[in-house]
């Protein structure tokens, strides 16, 4: 009966009428994927797995429940080449990129997915962002490096082996292409002011880093500066340990420098910025766009003094450092 | 009994309106349809100006508090800032103590994480030392500030709050400036990283598109989620929200209006000042948003008002159907019944004032069936009655014409018998016995013509009062003769009673009743007595005849019954019957009382009247009665030659001079040169040439003065003649007239003129 037509389709037209509610995103199963250039064995990964999630809950991302992370972690570049391919092909919401070589491995892969890059030292000199305050692309992130720096390098170390004449500023060439540049400007202003001399020691094997070290430590009143730099962080078991037994006083950009026997680090603190990282996360999963979120510099420096170190070449850490110092190991 | 009952209540209405669409079930339909629609449409109105107003409200509330919670934050943090930085306001500047100022600053520096360099800046607006987190340490770069406002400010207000600055393209930074209690302590300055205030303005959720901006005092984005519009150093003063922030009013005041925001969208806004440093902080949702669920309750009360219009539709439908079909099936019903066929019954069945409605209607065409019925039965018996009374009248004529033919037969015979040569004694006899056919005849007509002008009702009584002597000795002079020819003994026994009656119908009565019991007594006799019994006068009639049985006592006053023998009859059976209608026209009960072998007694109940004294008779003129008419000069009229010719030898023969003539001119003429008016006039009453009588005698009268005496002889047994004849003060005699009447009417007529010539 057409009367019973007309009531079944209003009754179905009731039932089924979408709902105007907001657009809940958040009820969405989100994914994103993680690219970390460490092995999954390093120590340091725990902290900053840590603090990536810790960063993630505070802004209500919640792992398994609105959100998947699908971490990769690659000690080795071709590994790094296979890990990006791999995240890319999952087309996750965004990649999360540990360091400035993540987000070349993945950016070989020409994805289109965003990249939130964790810490990256010269975006703007590596082509990732048009400029600081506007990427403009598909990427954005923060920096963990400060230009100025170096004058603080300069400065504790002064501090510390006051009768230092001489440092020298290693890097492997071929992996820090931006490093040098960027630091180097600093160094050599800062490096008047403190009566210190500064010079370029580029290295690129163990071996040179050994040999390196030993012409520093032959030579009085030397001391080290490494900057920020894949291949050294990658070997810096042998720097500390060459720094050590030539007794060449260095100062680090990564705090897990210090921790592992250096003598000192000062630098962005990276765990910070793997807590900081999930705002960006956040912002994007929300719909921003990476175009429009600035690189940002990263507002916490982390200063490491390790006392045994300093004791095992003789000096003695004056009380302004460790005033200054984030922590102290003893 | 009636036809089987035909039920009606179908909706197949009558060509015009088809099926259920017609008018009133629009109406009804539309009515309904209607009041629900505007039932439903001022409820979800009204729902929905509430629901907005409200949510509206609630919304800015949520707001509210949202900005007061982030301005208290970032009041907050600036606060900390200040204090932390006061701690090193407490000393002149010393190069004594650089070491001690280090420290302090570090650990300044260790407090408040956004202080990225603080420096100290003498009493004579020297800086005199920079720590900074970042880069190397300043000591003693005696740069002059002297005139740079933050020396200048913080040295007049305490504080110094700098302008926002990015470092590297993308980090806000403003500079704040403590000075110290004294004069002589100097300026703190501090480089401050505002990325706290933007993660506070970011983090503040306002929906989903909604966001949080801060303002300086001078209407410039601080902070705000896009970093973009704070880059451009972009000036929101404009803004209406903006504006009616900076020009005081508090948060709570701010009414809900909608504004634009920065991108001119349209936006509820609230607000909240950041404490000391006179920066606002805005709260904004976009509009479209705020609403959403409003829309969406609006969207759904369509949806409902759309469904529930569909149902009323549906539901005034079925009521207005409801309500249409009874009422349809009535007016049906009613045209029906209308129409005349009245066996249509309505059948409703629904239970309240239409179902009435309609046994009305059925009990009001049962009714119109039952009056129908009822007047067919009637009509029926009229017709039932007619059809006996033209039966009886056939009868009657059936009876009267064999009544008539004995004494006509008997005439004819009577008449065959005379010869030339008979005896004076034959012809005697035989005349003897024409007269007595003749007068059978006669009285037979005069039955006739008394029932016919009863039944016409043109008979009104002449009530009088006077002696019933006249009547008794009336009856004696009558019927003594009779009596004594048949050997019955007839005694009137006299009373001095009075009766108030009409004479003559009376006497009708009482002869017809007289003459049936002479009539009918072989042997013995006929008394005649009155009996007065209080205001009756009972006049009996005791006879010794037969007796009248039970059952023949109502007949025998219908007509031409006759009891007994046929062989002892005579005359009509009519007497009974005039003296019945005669009883009921004068209002006089006739009773009956009878025995048979032994006798009848009819009595006639009249009503006494108070007795009178006698008025003197009339003197009458000596005139032998038989005589008075001899030698008389008599005008006769009529158009039928016989007629004419037997009145004429009639009165001839009495000795009267007569002139006769076909019509009134002809009397005339025969009058004509002969000077004598006539005595008396006699004119039929219908003549031939259209003339009545009347107007005959009215022509001869003019012609020779009024005073001429004249009556009307009539065939017409109508009762218009004799209505005429009595409006123009004329007798009227009917056909056939008996000879003797016919004599006495032209005696009386004559002695009256004689009478009153003699008196005059």
């Amino acid at each position: 009966m057409r009367r019973r037509e007309v009531l079944s389709l209003l009754g179905g037209a009731l039932v089924s009428w979408p709902h105007l509610a907001d657009a809940q995103y958040v009820d969405r199963l989100h994914e994103i994927g993680v690219l970390i250039p460490l092995a999954e064995t390093d120590p340091d990964v725990p902290p900053r797995v840590a603090n990536f999630e810790q960063g993630l809950r505070e802004l209500g991302w919640f792992k398994g429940r609105n959100i998947l992370i699908h971490y990769r972690f690659a000690a080795q570049s071709d590994q790094l080449k296979a890990s990006a391919r791999e995240l890319a092909a999952m087309q996750p919401d965004l990649i999360v990129a540990g360091t400035g070589m993540a987000v070349q491995a993945l950016l070989q892969e020409a994805t289109t997915v965003p990249i939130v890059f964790v810490t990256s030292i010269n975006p703007v000199g590596t082509g990732f962002v048009t400029a600081l305050q506007r990427p403009g692309g598909n990427l954005t992130g923060f920096t963990n490096n400060i230009p100025s720096i170096g004058g603080k390098w300069l400065e504790l170390l002064k501090q510390v082996a006051p009768n230092i004449a001489r440092v020298a500023i290693m890097f492997n060439p071929e992996t820090a292409t931006s490093s040098p540049s960027y630091f180097l400007p600093t160094l050599e202003a800062a490096a008047a002011s403190i009566a210190i001399e500064p010079f370029v020691m580029p290295v690129r094997s163990p071996a040179e880093i050994e040999a390196a070290l030993a012409e520093l430590g032959r030579g009085q009143a030397q001391g080290l500066v490494v900057i920020p730099d894949t291949f050294v962080i990658r070997h810096r078991a042998v720097v500390i340990e060459q720094a050590a037994r030539f007794k060449v006083p260095a100062i680090y950009p990564v705090r897990y420098f210090a921790m592992e026997g250096g003598l000192m680090s000062c630098g962005a603190d990276m765990l910070d910025l793997y807590r900081r990282t999930p705002s960006y996360v956040d912002r994007i999963l929300r719909g921003s766009k990476p175009a429009d979120l600035p690189v940002q510099a990263p507002s916490k420096v982390d200063l490491v003094v390790n006392l045994r170190a300093a004791e095992a070449l003789g000096l003695s850490v004056p009380r302004i450092v460790i005033a200054r110092a984030n922590e102290v190991i003893e | 009994m009636r036809a089987p009952v035909d039920e009606w209540s179908s909706d197949r209405g009558p060509q015009g309106l088809e099926g259920s669409r017609g008018p009133l079930f629009r109406k009804y339909v539309g009515l309904f349809v209607a009041v629900v629609a505007v039932a439903l449409m001022a409820s979800g109105l009204l729902d929905m100006w509430f629901s907005y107003r409200e949510q509206r409200v609630l919304l800015l509330n949520t707001q509210r508090e949202q900005a007061s919670a982030a301005a208290a934050r970032i009041g907050q943090f600036v606060e900390e800032i200040e204090r932390q930085m006061g701690w090193m306001t407490q000393l002149p500047w010393s190069t004594t103590s650089i070491d001690d100022w280090r420290f302090d600053a570090v650990r300044l520096q260790h407090h408040v994480p956004a202080i990225t360099e603080v420096a100290l800046i003498d009493a004579a607006g020297r800086e005199q030392m920079l720590i900074s987190r970042v880069a190397a340490d300043v000591i003693g770069s005696q740069i002059d500030y002297s005139q740079h406002p933050k020396f200048v400010e913080a040295m007049a207000n305490k504080h110094y709050y700098g302008p926002l600055y990015f470092r590297r393209e993308s980090e806000p930074y403003m500079t704040i400036a403590i000075a110290g209690a004294r004069r002589e302590y100097g300026v703190v300055v501090a480089e401050v990283n505002l990325k706290f205030i933007w993660d506070v303005v970011s983090q503040i959720k306002v929906g989903n598109r909604g966001k949080a901006y801060v303002l300086d005092a001078n209407g410039r984005l601080i902070a705000h989620p896009d970093i973009n519009p704070v880059l451009r150093n972009t000036d929101l003063s404009h803004l209406a929200q903006v504006k009616a922030a900076r020009e005081g009013g508090s948060a709570a005041a701010w009414d809900d209006r909608v504004v634009n925001d920065i991108q001119g969208e349209r936006v509820l806004a609230a607000f909240s000042p950041v404490s000391s440093l006179g920066w606002l902080l805005f709260v904004e949702l976009p509009v479209v948003e705020a609403y959403a669920p409003i829309y969406a309750s609006l969207m759904r009360s369509g949806v409902l008002f759309v469904a529930a219009l569909s149902l009323a539709v549906l539901a005034g439908m079925f009521l207005a159907r409801r309500m249409v079909v009874p009422i349809r099936a009535l007016r049906d019903g009613a045209a029906r019944i209308g129409s005349g066929d009245l066996n249509q019954r309505i059948t409703i069945k629904t239970g309240d004032e239409l179902e009435a409605l309609g046994n009305q209607f059925n009990s009001m065409a049962a009714q119109l069936q039952d009056s129908h019925a009822t007047l067919e039965r009637k009509v029926e018996e009229r017709t039932q009655q007619l059809e006996m009374a033209n039966l009886a009248k056939s009868r009657f004529l059936a009876a009267a014409s064999h009544d008539l033919r004995q004494p006509l037969h008997a005439l004819g015979l009577f008449v065959a018998q005379l010869r030339p040569d008979m005896s004076a004694q034959e012809r005697g006899r035989v005349v003897e016995r024409i007269n007595a056919s003749v007068a059978a005849m006669n009285e037979l007509f005069n039955a006739l013509l008394d029932i016919s002008k009863l039944d016409a009702g043109g008979l009104t009584p002449n009530v009088a009062n006077f002696p019933v002597a006249q009547l008794l000795q009336r009856i004696e002079s009558t019927f003594a003769e009779p009596a004594r020819e048949k050997g019955v003994t007839l005694r009137v026994l006299p009373s001095n009673a009075w009766v108030r009656s009409d004479f003559i119908l009376l006497e009708r009565i009482l002869f017809n009743l007289v003459s049936n019991a002479v009539r009918y007594t072989v042997r013995g006799g006929v008394v005649v007595a009155c009996r007065g019994r209080g205001e009756q006068l009972r006049i009996e009639i005791w006879d010794t005849g037969p007796g009248i049985a039970e059952d023949h006592r109502q007949a025998i006053f219908s007509e031409f019954y006759r009891v007994g023998e046929p062989d002892q009859r005579s005359g009509l059976g009519l007497g009974l019957a005039i003296v019945d209608r005669l009883s009921a026209l004068l209002g006089l009960p006739i009773e009956l009382t009878s025995v048979v072998g032994k006798g009848s007694r009819f009595t006639v109940v009249a009503s006494r009247a108070p007795a009178q004294v006698l008025a003197p008779e009339r003197a009458v003129a000596a005139v032998a009665p038989i005589e008075v008419s001899r030698g008389k000069l008599i005008v006769v009229i009529d158009d039928d030659a016989p007629v004419l010719d037997g009145m004429r030898g009639l009165l001839c023969s009495w000795g009267c001079r007569v002139v006769s003539g076909d019509t009134a001119v002809a009397a005339l003429k025969g009058l004509g040169a002969r000077g004598p008016a006539p005595d008396l006039v006699i004119s039929d009453y219908r003549l031939s040439d259209g003339q009545t009588g009347i107007e005959a005698i009215e022509q001869v009268r003019r012609e020779f003065g009024n005073a001429i005496p004249a009556f009307l002889i009539s065939g017409d047994t109508h009762s218009e003649p004799l209505h005429q004849a009595r409006a123009n003060g004329l007798h009227l005699l009917h056909k056939p007239v008996d000879p003797m009447t016919l004599r006495a009417m032209v005696n009386g007529m004559v002695r009256k003129r004689a009478v009153m010539d003699a008196a005059g």
